[in-house]
């Protein structure tokens, strides 16, 4: 749109012709005029987004892209892309080259109710002029006190957005002047060769390369070199990032090794994918490269396609240097330059999915982002963190930090927000693996212990796209949608091998135990709740399997359990109430709560039975898979715990297995349908009978404990005063935090000082000691935290989730290995009820 | 409170230790936190049963492992405890306990190894199947001898120093061991009097110097050890179409005795707990319950220090016997475990009249195995560990104690419980009732409380 700087000068100029335009158009064309209501002032921006824009040479200043795709319709990007881009750019006039380090300004335009975050970063490129390309990112909202209040972290993930684009930009760049060097060297022997033998004429193949000689001294060709030389000094020590360039490698060995697959069948499911991914490229961001020029849109993600990948870490091939070519000392920036893609390879696609992740992060609602920072700090130490329902209630432990100065390994607070939030793979903080995951690096740090079992994140409930760009990442979902698909409509028989290979593609595992950590690190790849469904129910079928199979393969059954389960437990996912709140939706986890309680009378006791740890099946008919589920999601609000191995909810399994006693130690929440055709075998068979409580949804029917305690009976009953769940499920989370904070209390005036009473050997009998163990332990609770004998259990056990994460957090680093989980028995007396 | 449907039963909680891919068999005990398992997907496992850690996987045989030993340092001398595993592939396999390490491959058994048994006043070991062979510790073959029966030797019992018995189907062979230097030889010595009619199930020592032995028929014989003469019968029935039951499912079965102190012998007959007086001729059943499990019992032991008398039956359950729950400020505490298990002090026990028994209760329930229950290993105030045919060690644990022990390790990582005693404290916090060893029930109990 912009020619250059004399547009960009003339836009700024107010166009005096302006009505007179107005004038030649016809009254129809022309849009409608509203006066603008002073009261309600509409800002242009519905939605926050983030805005891409660069500094073209050709074109000037000019958005390149916004994320999400779609968003501000109504704002004027181009403007705002002029706007942005002039505020700063003064780099260019140094003589001698300067790497130039980010600039971040905040733009608050009160009149439009437009603000933003800019954070302005330069590449480097050779063709360039001055060897730079300015461009620019910017966080545009509409709410001024949101900008104001996450400047900072805003600051801290922009920041760590450009260093991916810079970072391998660098590589790139240092590459290309190396090149360059061995180029003008070359050139510079041809000159000195030249110089020697008589210019021929009559040979007048006048190629472009004579041209070049021609028109070259030495002295410039020298001069050149020097320049040359000396960007390759100043390049070089800001090179030092071993682990981002690893991962920048590995990101191109899979690449190419892909491409270079042997197998036929393999080769066009790549291409597939990548097809696909071109396809949800350009629909989601191409088409808002705005007027692009038919040539320029076809270069820019080209990527795929014909563009070949330029090979950043490639040592093997030695550059043959050519002469110069004429371009380049022209100086005539008439050519198309590289797109963002092309100037940092393998990074882009990183910070790409870094910005979609600030973008989702930010646009929340203010409040949202202020709770969740201030319960950003429960998260630490992770093993004193309890959630009910996946929200984060209370951390035990904190400010105690005790735990963790013992040398536990336990983690420390983060400052880095989006981390917390987004789960380690997903924005990838720098040492994980995200979408480059390596399957030695989670190895590694399984055994490190440095992010183990306790590794929590704050996570959306509900974003089932989260990183749905992210090529490899796509696919897992992709294919679990696929698994799904499986499951619930066709009802296929689970085949294990198949899904395995599937998601073999793409990743460079190679021998068969490889192989199932590569499954194991997808299957980890615990980027929201929907794919933590997903893991647990695999991972479920998994150890169904194997123990019903007789052991098989040896592949799946000798490796795979075990290593999921190290793996899956290392990614956690948990939400802040606030967000819960926030972003309350269908397929929350709650949703669908009231309709429960309306349906079943029982409620109370299907509570109880979650809140006291005991494992909930929902069994359902053969066609009953969707009430089911609803009912799962449901209430899956009031099942506390959250590390997958020990709280495992399952949705729904329509091709169930027998439960057994390995299944007991890791669901809580199990949904189930009959299979059609009856089996001899009860899906619930008296090994476990005595350990669980079954909700019927057939029959109407709940086999559980009897609940005589007060306050889930409360929350209960509160229902009725609250008439929509967007207003109930705040409630719910009030009262779970009490609760929580009378565990709290327990925990640490009765747990930790009780022991030491049970020191004397009073207790010639260990039914005595049981005895006076529960009688003191409901003494304690009636008379200091007033809570009725029947709910001590629940009291006990929201202590008790506490005690095993630390438990288990210290053996885990104790010992390398995972221990079995304990498994409470619970041996109340079990009673039906009619719902 | 709450309803507890089994307010007696303390294991409210268990680890589950997934290794095996196939029916477990053996399972011992190492010390008071190890054991060993072993089954038929041909490898053998060390546990600690503390946190249900594996420490070491014995793997290399190539047919199912039927029985393991374990030959335990001389005292004084700082070596490794060694497990001895024999398998169907006519292997015998000793391995360091510690390292997993397999030292010896001994293949001159030349047939299907079933039992095992050690000498130790010789330090050698010997192994059963088709012929009785003797070893050294190293694996050295020391001698063989072919077996007299028909079929193959499936019990070994050491009854004295030097000598042993070995039961084949429905007879029982005495062996003597001459040992001198480097030489030893196994002597037949004699053939006890054919008094069993069917196979023989169950073969053990009895404190009081002689031992028994039980058989499909239901025929319990009491020999004594130095005499070798049979001392007295239980429980037979003459009939044979009666011991035989419908489709030969011998319903009077003897698959499993113990003899916990003096005078008694517990059997598991049929689906049954008998506890036999031996002491009087006519073999008096003291306590009885008829039908205990809803299949056969596979094996029966005293756990936590006594307090219960657990069976395992193929009917996958655990169950838990003992006296009914005490009344109220009862605080007697008993002194062996027939005691314990009856309710009675032992002078009441004698004056039983003969129409008198003692009916056990149900005290609990462990069920978890989704197959046969094959044995379990007791660990006192550790729990106890169960295997079965589904593949599964399960490890039971007290519920309570479990907790206290995490409270109290937790209040140590963070400091807030300001004592200085451990962890191990707690385990040795109560006092145990007694325990049983193979020639007396020692008493370790203090005076109970005086209030």
């Amino acid at each position: 749109m912009f020619g250059g700087y004399a547009d960009v000068a003339a836009y700024y100029h107010p166009n005096e012709e302006d009505e007179s335009i107005e004038e030649h158009i016809a009254p129809d064309l022309l849009p409608i005029y509203e006066k603008p209501d002073p009261w309600n002032l509409r800002s242009p921006i519905e939605k926050d987004f983030v805005l891409l824009a660069e500094f073209s040479e050709l074109e000037g200043p000019r958005p390149v892209l916004t994320i999400p795709y779609g968003t501000g319709g109504q704002f004027d990007k181009n403007n705002f892309a002029v706007k942005i881009m002039s505020v700063d750019y003064h780099n260019i006039s140094n003589n001698t080259f300067t790497v130039s380090d980010d600039t971040q300004v905040m733009i608050l335009e009160n009149r439009e109710g437009v603000y933003a975050y800019v954070h302005h970063f330069t590449l480097y490129d050779i063709h360039a002029r001055g060897f730079v390309r300015p461009f620019c990112m910017a966080y545009v909202t509409a709410d001024e006190n949101k900008m104001l209040s996450a400047y900072e972290d805003m600051l801290n993930e922009f920041s760590k957005v450009s260093k991916c684009f810079s970072y391998a930009n660098k590589l790139l760049f240092l590459k290309d002047i190396k090149h360059h060097i061995k180029n003008l060297e070359h050139t510079k022997e041809c000159l000195q060769k030249l110089e020697g033998e008589p210019p021929k004429p009559n040979e007048s193949d006048s190629t472009d390369e004579n041209d070049v000689l021609s028109e070259l001294t030495i002295t410039q060709v020298e001069s050149m070199i020097a320049e040359a030389k000396h960007i390759e000094k100043v390049i070089m020590p800001l090179l030092t990032d071993k682990k981002m360039e690893l991962k920048l490698k590995q990101a191109e060995d899979r690449f190419f090794m892909s491409r270079s697959m042997d197998f036929e069948e393999e080769h066009e499911r790549e291409e597939e994918i990548v097809q696909e991914e071109i396809n949800t490229e350009e629909k989601k961001e191409d088409v808002n490269c705005i007027k692009e020029t038919p040539r320029r849109k076809a270069s820019v993600y080209s990527l795929y396609s014909d563009y070949k990948p330029c090979r950043l870490f490639d040592e093997t091939r030695e550059y043959q240097p050519q002469i110069l070519s004429s371009a380049f000392f022209r100086k005539k920036f008439d050519k198309l330059l590289r797109n963002l893609h092309e100037l940092c390879p393998w990074g882009s696609h990183n910070a790409l999915r870094r910005l979609r992740c600030i973008q989702r992060y930010f646009s929340r609602d203010l409040a949202t982002l202020q709770i969740e920072k201030e319960e950003g700090t429960l998260i630490d130490p992770a093993a004193g963190l309890l959630t009910i329902g996946r929200c984060v209630t209370l951390n035990f432990m904190q400010h105690s930090g005790r735990l963790a100065d013992g040398g536990y390994g336990m983690s420390l607070p983060s400052n880095n927000l989006l981390r917390r939030r987004l789960s380690e793979d997903t924005l990838g903080s720098f040492n994980s693996s995200e979408s480059f995951y390596s399957i030695q690096d989670d190895r590694e740090s399984v055994h490190s212990g440095v992010s183990s079992a306790a590794e929590v994140a704050f996570i959306y409930a509900n974003s089932s796209h989260c990183d749905e760009h992210s090529p490899r990442n796509r696919y897992s979902i992709s294919e679990a949608d696929d698994y799904f698909v499986i499951n619930y409509k066709e009802g296929d028989v689970y085949e294990p091998p198949k899904a395995r290979e599937r998601y073999l593609t793409g990743s460079s595992a190679g021998t068969s135990s490889e192989r199932s950590f590569t499954t194991a690190t997808d299957i980890s790849f615990g980027t929201d709740v929907d794919q933590d469904l997903y893991t647990t129910r695999r991972s479920f079928y998994d150890r169904a399997i194997s123990m019903d199979s007789n052991c098989t393969s040896d592949d799946l059954i000798s490796s795979s359990p075990t290593d999921l389960e190290s793996n899956i437990s290392r990614k956690v996912a948990v939400i802040s109430a606030a967000d819960h709140i926030f972003s309350l939706n269908s397929s929350s986890i709650g949703h669908g709560i009231l309709k429960v309680f309306q349906e079943y009378r029982c409620s109370p006791e299907i509570l109880a039975t979650l809140l006291t740890g005991r494992p909930l099946v929902v069994l359902g008919g053969a066609k009953d898979e969707k009430a089911v589920t609803a009912i799962v999601t449901a209430l899956w609000l009031f099942l506390p715990g959250h590390t997958i191995p020990n709280h495992a909810v399952v949705p729904c399994l329509s091709k169930p297995k027998q439960i057994k006693m390995v299944d007991l130690a890791h669901f809580k929440l199990l949904g189930m349908c009959r299979p059609e055709r009856r089996t001899s075998s009860p899906l619930v068979p008296s090994s476990v009978r005595n350990y669980v409580s079954v909700l019927d949804i057939e029959r109407k029917m709940l086999t559980a404990p009897a609940y005589k305690g007060h306050i889930i009976k409360d929350i209960y009953k509160q229902r009725k005063i609250f008439k929509t769940e967007d207003t109930y499920i705040p409630f719910v989370h009030c009262e779970l935090l009490e609760l929580a904070t009378r565990a709290f209390i327990y925990y640490h005036c009765f747990c930790q000082k009780e022991p030491s009473s049970f020191q004397d050997n009073d207790f010639a009998h260990p039914l005595e000691r049981a005895n006076v163990y529960n009688m003191k332990s409901t003494e304690f609770c009636d008379t200091r935290l007033s809570v009725h004998p029947g709910d001590v259990p629940v009291i006990e056990y929201l202590s008790e989730i506490v005690k095993m994460q630390q438990y288990d957090e210290w053996a885990r680093c104790s010992y390398s290995d995972t221990l079995p989980t304990s498994v409470k028995l619970d041996l109340r007396e079990c009673k039906v009820f009619k719902a | 409170m709450v309803e507890d449907a089994q307010p007696c039963n303390l294991y409210r909680e268990v680890l589950i230790l997934q290794h095996h891919t196939d029916i477990v068999r053996a399972l011992i005990k190492v010390d008071d936190h190890r054991c060993v398992s072993a089954g038929d997907d041909c490898t053998a496992a060390l546990w600690d049963i503390e946190d249900g850690r594996k420490l070491n996987v014995f793997s290399g045989h190539k047919l199912p492992i039927n029985c393991i030993l374990l030959l335990k340092p001389e005292p004084g001398s700082y070596d490794d405890i060694l497990l001895i595993t024999g398998a169907s592939d006519k292997h015998i396999k000793v391995w360091n306990i510690e390292t997993g390490q397999c030292l010896e491959d001994i293949t001159e058994h030349n047939s299907s190894v079933k039992c095992l048994a050690s000498l130790p006043a010789f330090d050698i070991f010997i192994s059963g199947g088709e012929k009785l062979c003797a070893w050294s510790r190293k694996g050295k073959q020391l001698h063989q001898v072919e077996n007299p029966g028909k079929a193959d030797i499936q019990f070994l019992l050491p009854i004295k120093e030097n000598r042993f018995v070995a039961a084949c189907e429905e007879s029982l062979y005495v062996y003597t061991v001459e040992y001198c230097g480097d030489s030893c030889e196994i002597k037949f010595f004699k053939h006890l009097f054919r008094q069993h009619r069917e196979a023989i199930g169950s073969l053990i020592n009895v404190p009081d110097g002689s031992f028994a032995s039980g058989s499909l028929d239901g025929l319990i014989v009491l020999w004594s050890s130095h005499t070798l003469s049979a001392i007295r019968q239980f429980n037979q029935i003459k009939e044979e179409k009666e011991f035989r039951g419908i489709d030969n499912h011998y319903p009077f079965s003897i698959q499993h005795m113990i003899s916990p102190e003096k005078g008694c012998i517990f059997a598991a007959v049929g689906n049954s707990i008998y506890v036999f007086d031996i002491t009087k001729d006519q073999g008096r059943i003291i306590a009885k319950k008829q039908d205990a499990h809803m299949s056969k019992i596979k094996h029966m032991d005293f756990l936590y220090h006594g307090l219960y008398l657990a069976t395992c039956s193929e009917d996958g359950a655990i169950k838990l016997w003992g006296r009914a729950p005490a009344e109220k400020n009862d605080k007697d505490y008993f002194m062996n475990p027939l005691e314990t298990f009856t309710g009675l002090s032992s002078d009441k026990i004698r004056k039983l009249k003969k129409s008198e028994t003692v009916e056990p209760c149900l005290l609990g329930e462990c069920l978890g195995h989704s197959g046969a229950v094959q044995l379990f290993v007791d660990f006192g105030e550790e729990g106890f560990v169960s295997c079965g045919g589904d593949g599964l060690l399960i490890l039971w644990k007290d519920g309570v104690l479990q907790n206290l022990k995490r409270s109290q390790f937790i209040g140590e990582m963070t400091g807030a419980t300001q004592s200085s005693y451990t962890c191990s404290t707690l385990t040795g916090l109560s006092r145990p009732i007694f325990t049983g060893d193979d020639d007396q029930a020692t008493l370790r109990t203090e005076e109970s409380p005086s209030d």
